[in-house]
């Protein structure tokens, strides 16, 4: 691999090279990866590419790129979703490049692999939240016979976000009806324990990613990323709080339905 | 606290992390752990809160242990960080306050509604706290790039 070592790149090269670099930013920055390592393994792909004075910025939804004899780049990345998948990927994927183990036009292949690298079935992912919410309603304190309604309740929540997402409903929304429905079902269903069955079911929904990614972004120092990630955990949480709200005020009001 | 019931927490939150782990598409060699460091923490949230430590304390010293295995994974298993975080954490994430606050809100109990609130904001301030103060440590030089 004599890339490496070439003082500048050929303009071809060079933006295949842009490409590259932009294409395995977009990738990190949709599938859930915080700022700093964006940036870090955006800076590391140009560099071991031979790329000249690089200079990356990214925020939580876009990233800028200049480089030597090319065109600054810009993207617009609106939507992130999670898929860890990808993301230890395409850092395995760096950490070869970084090593000269990997010449270019392989390293475009395999960048176009991992983004075809297909999510969990949706079957399973219903499997995994339904599983998820049974465990968590145990776990605070709920009966065995309410883990059957947790398993139902949870697995109908999944199929009601892919739904949401196909229809592209905005999070805050998604969120605040997908918390109303649980707490709907929960005082529909005959549950013994409700307040159990609805916090387990409510885990699926909660903002514990956002509020993850929001320290890491502190950590780093990258504080405007990690301020919008925190007012996206703080009205997530609040979206729940009022989705739930909303649902115990009208069976309360409507159905008579007794707070224990 | 008995042994079987804290063998018996200790599956429960470790399944939920499991399914978690799935959730975000982790890959599918992290599951195991990710499920072992979402049960250690809950491990020793338990152990403190049957002390009689309150939920943040215990938030906050769980964290610690949890953020530590989860640096151990990242460097042992060659993957990032975030992997076991993302799920690691969601047993401490406080579901049960949010639903409590919005609870005692429409019930009209103002006193309950602003001390659950409080409870919430306090623990995820304590998990954040803890996990910064863990990832804050710097690695020796030849482990830094592992995570």
């Amino acid at each position: 691999m004599d890339a490496r070592r070439q003082a500048t790149p050929p303009p071809a090269a060079g933006e295949e090279l842009m490409n590259l670099v932009m294409r395995a930013g977009k990738l990190l920055l949709e599938n859930g990866a915080e700022v700093f390592r964006v940036q870090q393994t955006m800076d590391i792909i140009a560099r071991s590419y031979g790329g000249q004075d690089v200079n990356i910025y990214v925020l939580t939804n876009g990233l800028y790129c200049s480089m030597e004899g090319q065109r600054t780049r810009v993207a617009y990345v609106p939507e992130a979703t999670t898929h860890l998948g990808r993301v230890t990927e395409i850092n395995a994927l760096s950490r070869r490049i970084a090593a000269g183990q990997v010449p270019l036009a392989e390293a475009i292949a395999r960048l176009d692999a991992i983004a075809a690298l297909p999510p969990t079935p949706a079957w399973g992912q219903v499997a995994a939240c339904a599983a998820g919410s049974a465990c968590f309603a145990m776990l605070f304190g709920g009966l065995w016979v309410d883990v059957g309604w947790a398993l139902l309740i949870g697995a109908v929540l999944q199929l009601f976000l892919f739904g949401a997402a196909r229809l592209g409903l905005n999070k805050i929304f998604t969120k605040l009806v997908g918390a109303g429905l649980v707490a709907a079902l929960a005082v529909v269903l005959p549950c013994r324990g409700m307040d159990q069955v609805i916090i387990g079911c409510l885990m699926p929904l909660t903002p514990g990613i956002a509020l993850t990614m929001s320290i890491r972004d502190f950590i780093n120092g990258d504080y405007l990323s990690g301020t919008i990630r925190l007012i996206d955990a703080l009205l997530i949480a609040g979206s729940i709080a009022c989705g739930v709200g909303l649902v115990l005020v009208g069976a309360g009001n409507l159905l008579g339905v007794v707070f224990a | 606290m008995s042994l079987p019931e804290l063998l018996r927490q200790l599956l429960i939150s470790a399944g939920g992390t499991w399914a978690f782990a799935i959730l975000f598409h982790a890959p599918r060699r992290s599951w195991w752990a990710c499920a072992l460091t979402g049960g250690a923490g809950w491990l020793v949230y338990c152990l403190l809160t049957a002390a009689g430590a309150s939920s943040v304390t215990a938030s906050l010293v769980a964290v610690l242990p949890l953020t530590v295995l989860c640096r151990a994974f990242a460097v042992g298993l060659r993957m990032p960080i975030t992997v076991f975080l993302f799920s690691g954490i969601f047993p401490l994430v406080p579901g049960a306050a949010i639903y409590y606050t919005a609870y005692y809100f429409i019930r009209g109990e103002n006193a309950l509604f602003v001390q659950k609130g409080a409870e919430a904001f306090k623990i995820a301030v304590a998990m954040a706290l803890g996990i910064a103060f863990v990832l804050s440590i710097p690695l020796p030089r030849r482990h830094r790039r592992s995570e």
